[in-house]
């Protein structure tokens, strides 16, 4: 009982919750038909909110007023200039990844230099950013129609017993950024100072520095998101990052991270991008508009942050 | 006649000289020298908002004076931010306390110079063991290691954000009202351990509003009002009502008389 209790207690543990409902409910209005097939797609989809959501959760976490929102422009410039470079073939692949890792490091050196040095507030920053580095993508991006090398193509599509390799692998870096936020001095710091900016500063933490890591790690992210994502998905475009906005965020907040920061769970991320798909799957499966889609999300979001945030104020 | 601590004691381990800071228009610290001697507790009194935790906030690296130098063992200290304060070995007890709400009481002691593994990641056994070591020599009531500390009372807090400056070999060590939310026996240890400290060679300087604690655990008491130094005194010179007096009338002893 007292297990359950404590179970329950655990913001992220409703994401799980949620996501085998509306698995269920799926299941049994279409008479349990192609239900394996649905998580197969869940768990492939998911795994690049995942992705994102785990960059944006330690920016959350940071406190009040960080968020990231250049991520979708993020993921299409990584996107662009990868398949650009890599023009299709197997052999420039490594240089493809770096070039797209190096993007991801110049992107969070920027909003970085504009939060810091600019003191611009961070949605500005990054909304402001996500401008240039969309108007990047624009103008490298004239070869958007190039085909991922087939070795990527492969491993991004690839399944085991029908189980995404890529979410394998995705589902192993939540573990080890689970163990990156709760034990190694980075995430208690990020940790300390989404609850105390100045007690983390006055015990001597480089609150500064801590920042810098964590706008960096969710452009980082990003770029991975979106080099993966156009292997996926046979290619760039531009606008293949949009989604990406709200879902990061949503999936951070659903998963039991609180808005007002300090207090983080990686786990509840891929039962949060888990829920979100499947949900969007059911609302199709009941012939539910686009609007209506749209609607349900804001109200979850609302109604999550609503709920975890309720059990706060307990002094 | 002069304290025989004060001039065995050679160089003194901190010498702030002619400290100030001011906020808009409003002179937290005025022009104020204060010094402390190793083996040596200090005294700050004075009213609220006399300026006692503005002047040593200058010294633990939270505030940065607009004029006025630190000297540590004689030598000019450059104090930015609290993280050089502590390559000076000065800790500090604040009187809001700064602890990190979510965290434990371990997390809390250790925040920022955390225990690791060999392999660089966070032991929270070993920082649970220590903290339970250092909690059983300050508060042997203190149970809670495993709570977040927003659920542990006023008391039980304040002996956390004790515990994490006595833990770190302080050589100069800070203490701005440590005992306020403190029950007598809890009171009565933290006495004892200022008392073992200052055995150790520690300075301390204690900010308090109690003046039968100042003149029982310090050798010298600096008096501050709205922003100024009143003056510094020998407790062994002073009856409680001359230390009052100077906190009320912002004179010192003989010039009342006078
Ligand atoms: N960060 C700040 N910004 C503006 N004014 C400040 C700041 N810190 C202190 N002050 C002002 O400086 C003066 C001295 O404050 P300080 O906190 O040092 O007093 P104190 O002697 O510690 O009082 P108490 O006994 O109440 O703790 C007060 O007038 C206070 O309002
Ligand atoms: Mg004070």
């Amino acid at each position: 009982m007292t297990f359950v209790k404590t179970l329950s207690q655990k913001a992220w543990i409703w994401s799980f919750v949620g996501m085998f409902a509306v698995w269920l409910a799926t299941a049994v209005y279409t008479g349990g038909k192609g239900s394996a097939d649905v998580l197969t797609a869940a768990l492939s989809f998911a795994t690049f909110t995942v992705i994102v959501g785990i960059g944006q959760m330690f920016v959350i976490t940071t406190g009040p007023g960080n968020v990231d929102l250049s991520i979708p422009s993020t993921i299409s410039l990584s996107g662009a200039v990868a398949m650009k470079i890599m023009d299709g073939s197997n052999a420039m692949l490594a240089i493809g990844f770096a070039a797209s890792m190096g993007c991801g490091v110049a992107v969070g050196i920027f909003n970085y230099i504009l939060i810091r040095v600019l003191r611009i507030p961070p949605i500005i920053a990054t909304l402001s950013s996500s401008f240039l580095i969309l108007s990047s993508a624009i103008a490298y991006g004239r070869g958007l129609k190039i085909k991922p090398p087939p070795l990527l193509a492969d491993f991004t599509t690839a399944q085991i017993m029908g189980i995404p390799v890529l979410a394998i692998v995705i589902i192993l870096l939540a573990a080890v950024m689970g163990v990156v936020l709760n034990r190694t001095m980075y995430g208690r710091s990020v940790l300390a100072i989404g609850q105390n900016m100045r007690a983390a500063w006055l015990a001597g933490i480089n609150v500064e520095r801590i920042r810098f890591f964590t706008y960096l790690l969710s452009a980082v992210l990003a770029a991975l998101c979106g080099f993966l994502l156009s292997g996926f998905s046979g290619g760039a475009s531009l606008n293949m990052g949009q989604e990406y906005l709200l879902a990061s965020i949503a999936v951070v907040v659903i998963g039991g991270t609180s808005v007002a920061g300090g207090k983080a769970n990686v786990a509840g991320i891929w039962g949060a991008a888990m829920f979100m798909f499947l949900l969007v799957t059911m609302l199709n499966t009941f012939g539910a508009s686009a609007g209506i889609r749209l609607i349900m999300t804001g109200l979850i979001i609302v109604a999550v942050i609503t709920i975890a945030g309720g059990d706060e104020p307990q002094r | 006649m002069t304290s025989t601590k004060r001039t065995n004691g050679g160089t003194p381990l901190v010498e702030m000289r002619d400290m100030c800071i001011a906020f808009g228009g409003v002179h937290a610290v005025d022009h104020v020298s204060v010094d402390l001697y190793p083996g040596e507790v200090v005294g700050l009194l004075g009213h609220n908002g006399a300026g006692k935790s503005t002047l040593i906030k200058m010294l633990s690296g939270a505030y940065q004076a607009d004029s006025g130098e630190i000297l540590i063992n004689g030598e000019k200290a450059d104090i930015q931010n609290p993280r050089d304060a502590r390559s000076y070995n000065i800790e500090t007890i604040y009187q809001t306390l700064a602890l990190a709400d979510n965290l434990d009481a371990a997390s809390n002691l250790f925040l920022g110079r955390e225990l690791v593994t060999p392999l660089g990641f966070v032991d929270e056994d070993a920082m649970e063991a220590e903290s339970r070591k250092i909690m059983a020599r300050l508060n042997p009531n203190f149970q809670k290691f495993a709570e977040p500390v927003s659920a542990l009372s006023g008391g039980q807090r304040q002996s956390v954000a004790i515990a994490r400056a006595v833990y770190f070999d302080a050589r100069i060590l800070i203490m701005d009202e440590p005992t306020a939310a403190l029950g007598p026996h809890e009171t009565q240890m933290v006495s004892e351990l200022i008392q073992q400290l200052k055995a150790e060679g520690i300075g301390i300087f204690l900010i308090s509003h109690d003046i039968h604690d100042v003149l029982e655990l310090c050798d010298r008491a600096s008096v501050m009002k709205n922003g100024k130094l009143v003056g510094t005194v020998d407790v062994d010179d002073v009856t409680d009502d001359d230390l009052l007096s100077m906190i009320i009338l912002g004179k010192k002893p003989g010039e009342a008389a006078a």
